[in-house]
C-alpha cells in the first residue's frame, strides 16, 4: 500500500515538475531575442552598431511641413508622437530601421509612414560614424496610448541578439501642441 | 502452474488492450475528422453593409461598392483600357502591432470573371497608398481591384471575409502570431456604376 | 535499485557500460566538429581576420586580382562637417573566376577604428569633377561580376562620407570572397 502511495507521489511529483518546466522554459524567440539597453531621455546611449539620444518629445493634433513647394499638413484620428532625437553609426556606417513606440499598455507601433516627404527623418538616411544625425522619429498613435510609453530603438525591427535601447519618455520632457511645424524644429 | 499460465495471460491481455486503445482511439478521431471535413460547410453568417465584424487581426465594416471608369476624387485613376471596383471599408487594427498585411482579408466569391487579384489600398484620410494600419487608430480605407473595361460586371458582389486565430505561442519558434486563416462571414452588396461609367460593354 | 527479478549485469556487461561512457569524452567532440565543420569554414571565410599591409602606393593581391590604390582624394565638404571622399582603385584580373565572386567589401577606416561603407555618389556630382571627366569608372561589385578575362585593368572608384577630421588618418581595405580571411589595407602608414 504504502509503496503504490510513494510511487503515485513520484508520479505526481515528476508531472508537476515536467509542466513548470514547460511553463518556465523560455521559448526561442525570447532566447534569441533583442538584448535590451535601457537609458533616459536626454543621455547618449551607445548600443551595438550606434548610438542614441533622445532629447525631447512632442505630441500634437496635426503636423505640417513643406515639400516640393507645397505646405502638407497630415491630421489623425489619434495623436501625432514626435521624437526629437541624435543618432550615429558606431563604429561603422549603419541603417537603423527598427524604432518602435510601445505604449503602457504593450502595443508596439512602427514609425508613420504617411510622411513620406516630411524632412529629415531618422531611418531614412544612413547614419555614419563621426557624423550625428539630428532627426525626427514620428509616431501615430491613439490618445490613451500617450501616456507613460517607451520608446525601443534598434538597428531592425525584429532584432535577434542584438542591442535594443529601451527608453521610458519622460513627462518632463513632453511638449504638447495643436499644429507642429517639422520645419520650424531645426530653424536655429 | 495454472495459477502462472492465468496471470501471463491476463498480463498479455492487459498489453494488448491498452495498446489497442491508444490506436482505436486514434482512429476514432482521425473518422470523426475526416467525416467533418467531408460535411458541407456551414452556411456562413451574412453582414449587412456597415455591419461591423471581428475579423482575427481586424475589426472591419463594409460599407459600399462601385465600378467606374473615371479619374476619381481619391486621386486614383484606372490604368488605359481598365475599370476599377472599388470597396470602401471601415478597418481598425485589433492586433498589439501595426501591420500592412490587409490584402488578405476580402475574397471576391463568386469570382468576377476579368478582374485583377492583388487589391490596391487607399487610405481615404490622405489620399494616398495605405501603407499600414496602426493599434487602435480607425481608417476608412477603399480597396481597389481592377478589370478590363469589356468584362460585365454582375449585379452583385459577393465577399468572403477570412480571419486569423491568435496563437501566443506558435509549434516553432514559440512566438505569438496569427495563425489558420479561416472564412468567417460574407456579405453581398449591389454593384453601382459611377462617375460616368458607361465604359462597360455596349 | 534492481527490480527482484531483474539480473544483474555481470562483470562483462559492466566493463562494456564503462568503456562506452568513456568513449562519450571522445565521441562527443567528434560529432560537435563533424555538424559544425560547415559552420566553422563559413565563419573563416566570412570573417576579415588577417590584415595584408599594402603601403599606400603598393600593390596588394587578393582574390585573384593585384589590387592598387590610385588616388584617395577629398573632393568636396558639407556644412555638416563632413568630406566627400573619392578612393579610385586598380585591380589587374590574374584569376577571373576566383575574381568574380560577390560580394566585394570595400570600406575607409580612420586611427579610430570608425568604418565607413561607400556611399552612392550621384552620377552628377561625379561629372562636376574635372579629373574624373574622362575616366569612366564603375563600383567594386559590378566591375569583378564581369568576369573580365586574365590581364584586364579594371577601374573601380568608391566615395565615402566621413568626416572632415578623419580624412587624415583614413585607410581603405578590400575584402573578397575568394581572399577571406584574408583582407588588404592601403594605408599611408604601414
Amino acid at each position: 500500500m504504502i509503496r503504490l502511495l510513494t510511487r503515485l507521489a513520484g508520479i505526481v511529483i515528476a508531472a508537476a515538475l515536467l509542466f513548470a518546466m514547460q511553463r518556465t522554459t523560455p521559448g526561442y524567440s525570447e532566447i534569441t531575442g533583442p538584448i535590451p539597453v535601457s537609458g533616459a531621455m536626454g543621455q547618449s546611449i551607445a548600443a551595438r552598431g550606434f548610438s542614441f539620444r533622445a532629447d525631447k518629445l512632442i505630441l500634437a493634433d496635426r503636423i505640417r511641413w513643406r515639400a516640393y513647394g507645397r505646405d502638407i499638413e497630415r491630421d489623425s484620428s489619434g495623436l501625432w508622437a514626435v521624437v526629437v532625437a541624435e543618432m550615429e553609426g558606431r563604429p561603422a556606417s549603419v541603417t537603423a530601421n527598427g524604432a518602435l513606440w510601445r505604449s503602457a499598455s504593450g502595443r508596439r507601433y512602427t514609425p508613420s509612414q504617411r510622411l513620406a516627404t516630411a524632412p529629415r527623418q531618422l531611418g531614412a538616411n544612413r547614419l555614419e560614424p563621426g557624423l550625428p544625425q539630428r532627426g525626427l522619429l514620428i509616431f501615430e498613435i491613439p490618445r490613451e496610448e500617450a501616456d507613460d510609453a517607451t520608446l525601443l530603438v534598434s538597428l531592425i525591427r525584429w532584432p535577434r541578439l542584438d542591442s535594443e535601447i529601451r527608453m521610458p519618455l519622460a513627462r518632463d520632457r513632453t511638449e504638447s501642441t495643436d499644429v507642429l511645424d517639422l520645419d520650424g524644429l531645426f530653424d536655429g | 502452474m495454472l495459477g502462472f499460465s492465468l496471470t501471463a495471460l491476463r498480463q498479455t491481455l492487459f498489453t494488448r488492450l491498452s495498446a489497442g486503445i491508444g490506436g482505436l482511439l486514434a482512429l476514432c478521431l482521425t473518422t470523426v475528422q475526416t467525416i467533418i471535413a467531408a460535411m458541407p460547410p456551414d452556411a456562413l453568417p451574412k453582414l449587412r453593409p456597415g455591419e461591423t465584424i471581428d475579423a482575427g487581426r481586424w475589426q472591419v465594416a463594409v460599407q459600399s461598392a462601385v465600378v467606374s471608369t473615371q479619374p476619381r476624387d481619391d486621386g486614383y485613376r484606372p490604368p488605359p483600357g481598365m475599370k476599377a471596383l472599388a470597396v470602401d471599408i471601415d478597418i481598425l487594427n485589433r492586433t498589439a502591432e501595426s501591420s500592412n498585411v490587409f490584402g488578405r482579408i476580402f475574397t471576391i466569391d463568386p469570382p468576377i470573371p476579368g478582374l485583377k487579384p492583388d487589391p490596391i489600398h487607399y487610405l481615404m484620410r490622405d489620399r494616398t497608398m495605405l501603407a499600414a494600419l496602426h493599434p487602435g487608430l480607425p481608417e476608412r480605407v477603399r480597396v481597389i481591384w481592377t478589370m478590363p473595361n469589356q468584362a460585365p460586371i454582375p449585379p452583385n458582389l459577393r465577399l468572403t471575409i477570412t480571419a486569423e486565430s491568435f496563437k501566443p505561442r506558435d509549434n516553432l519558434l514559440a512566438a505569438p502570431g496569427w495563425f489558420n486563416p479561416k472564412v468567417i462571414a460574407a456579405i453581398s452588396l449591389p454593384l453601382h456604376e459611377e462617375w460616368g461609367g458607361g465604359g462597360g460593354a455596349p | 535499485m534492481a527490480e527482484p527479478g531483474v539480473a544483474m549485469p555481470n562483470p562483462e556487461q559492466r566493463r562494456f557500460r564503462r568503456r562506452c561512457l568513456w568513449a562519450l569524452v571522445l565521441v562527443l567532440p567528434a560529432a560537435f566538429a563533424l555538424r559544425g565543420w560547415d559552420n566553422v569554414l563559413e565563419w573563416w571565410h566570412g570573417k576579415d581576420l588577417f590584415e595584408r599591409r599594402i603601403a599606400i602606393d603598393g600593390v596588394g593581391q587578393l582574390g585573384g586580382a593585384d589590387w592598387r590604390l590610385i588616388s584617395l582624394q577629398r573632393v568636396a565638404e558639407r556644412p555638416d562637417g563632413a568630406a566627400i571622399v573619392l578612393a579610385e582603385l586598380e585591380a589587374v584580373v590574374r584569376e577571373p573566376e576566383a575574381l568574380a565572386r560577390l560580394p566585394c567589401r570595400i570600406a575607409a577606416t580612420d586611427a579610430q577604428g570608425r568604418r565607413w561603407l561607400p556611399s552612392f555618389l550621384p552620377p552628377s556630382q561625379v561629372s562636376r569633377l574635372p579629373a574624373l571627366r574622362n575616366r569612366p569608372a564603375s563600383s567594386c561589385g559590378p566591375a569583378i561580376a564581369q568576369k573580365a578575362r586574365s590581364g584586364t585593368v579594371l577601374a573601380i572608384r568608391e566615395s565615402f562620407v566621413v568626416p572632415r577630421d578623419a580624412f587624415e588618418s583614413l585607410a581603405i581595405t578590400i575584402s573578397l570572397p575568394a581572399g577571406r580571411p584574408h583582407y588588404l589595407r592601403f594605408a599611408r602608414n604601414p
